[in-house]
């Protein structure tokens, strides 16, 4: 079972391979790559779930929850492929180090400690069958870090009992996210390809996790666990449990 | 409740854009004095352009930027949209385009305005008392940076409920 963590206590050496892991999946420009795992959210192909949208009959679908779920699922798979055992961290932007000091160090430091150009400050967007063509490194414009949501925000969210109210105030906490940290990430259509963004959806994923684990259900419309998420191979009950693809999130872990 | 900072007019991270009126809506909440939880909602939310923050004042209409987001200014929340970001396709690519038939299993296109939530019960039990008819001022806020497109009105929204619950 692979253990998520908050990207503040990554290890050195899980730091490194984190950074290892995002910087081979870089060099790929066809599909094994972030380039391309990257536009499947925004350009080129527009998959991601934002909001309750309807397909093929008159339900709204809420799905924006299972979507990024089985969308990160995928992305850390294909870490794994370069580094064993690498996974997604967290960012918990309503922390109170993210909300003296903004974006964590692992992600805005411009080198590592080997003098390396850091990968998860940036990446290429290359993206040229857009109109007009995009190929441009993404870029950040962050607000002040006492913007970022607070834990009573979040609380307030958790303690939702609803599964409709609780993703209500998921997507706005998620939007506001976007928005402070701005730039590429501010925009669906490239935020994908900020290396921010896999731990501010970790995040948006743990909180989903949390909510799940405080009721006696899974907490998701029943009649809604066949539909697809496209393009992955998942249904929304193939991503529902978490144990179940094989990852777990911890806040702390100590083993013999 | 989200508290926000005060927008300095000379403060050119962020972009003053053309503040939203609604239309009255009429309610008499004192015939449903014993509601235990009142929402605004916005149908039909446009997030087509740039990522925004709404902050949402009843019956002020001349609620601003530099307006303090308190109670007794009948500020109620905020909300926030990702923004598309403009469009990126050829000709027609970012035009929402109405499925017909039921056969059409593809899901709506992106694009496809959504709904927001505000949860708005302290505040109504306050502001519910004083009125019978409310307007929403929505005041958006957009952060500029080198990519911001050129737009002077960024809130569409096709309608504004306010919601009690007994």
């Amino acid at each position: 079972m692979n253990l998520r963590k908050n990207i503040q206590n990554l290890t050195n050496d899980e730091l490194k391979n984190l950074r290892l892991a995002f910087s081979k999946l870089m060099e790929f420009r066809d599909n094994r790559g972030f380039n391309y795992i990257a536009g499947i959210h925004g350009a080129p192909q527009f998959k991601c779930w934002h909001h309750w949208r309807r397909r093929g009959e008159p339900r709204l679908l809420p799905l924006f929850c299972p979507w990024h779920r089985a969308y990160l699922y995928w992305l850390e798979k294909s870490l794994q492929d370069q580094v064993p055992d690498v996974t997604l961290p967290w960012w918990d932007w309503s922390s109170p180090i993210s909300r003296s000091e903004g974006l964590p160090k692992a992600y805005s430091e411009r080198t590592d400690s080997a003098g390396n150009p850091n990968p998860l400050l940036k990446s290429r967007i290359f993206v040229p069958t857009t109109t007009p063509p995009l190929n441009e490194d993404t870029f950040r414009n962050p607000g002040s870090p006492s913007e970022l949501p607070t834990k009573n925000e979040v609380d307030t969210m958790l303690s939702k009992q609803d599964f409709a109210d609780f993703e209500d105030d998921l997507e706005d906490i998620h939007d506001s996210v976007h928005g402070w940290v701005g730039g590429s990430m501010g925009r669906v259509v490239t935020a994908g390809f900020d290396p921010v963004f896999w731990a501010h959806h970790t995040n948006i994923d743990r909180l989903w996790r949390i909510w799940q684990m405080n009721r006696a259900d899974l907490g998701f419309p029943p009649d809604l666990l066949n539909e697809i998420l496209e393009p992955f191979p998942f249904t929304v009950r193939d991503v529902l449990e978490v144990k179940r693809l094989g990852y777990e999130y911890a806040s702390a872990s100590g083993s013999s | 409740m989200k508290k926000s900072k005060k927008l300095d007019k000379k403060d050119t991270k962020y972009k003053q854009l053309k503040i939203y009126h609604s239309n009255p809506i009429k309610m008499d909440i004192n015939k449903y004095s014993d509601f235990y939880r009142a929402d605004i909602e916005f149908h039909g939310i446009g997030h087509a352009t740039e990522s925004y923050t709404g902050h949402v004042f009843l019956n002020n209409p001349k609620a601003d930027f530099n307006t303090s987001k308190t109670l007794e200014n009948n500020y109620v929340g905020s909300y926030h949209v990702f923004g598309h970001g403009g469009c990126f396709g050829d000709v027609g690519h970012c035009d929402i385009i109405k499925k017909d038939g039921k056969y059409d299993f593809r899901a709506d296109h992106p694009l496809t305005r959504g709904f927001k939530r505000l949860i708005i019960t302290e505040q109504f039990k306050v502001l519910g008392k004083q009125n019978n008819e409310f307007t929403v001022t929505i005041v958006p806020v957009i952060k500029l940076d080198k990519n911001t497109m050129d737009i002077k009105e960024i809130v569409e929204v096709e309608k504004i409920s306010i919601v009690t619950y007994e």
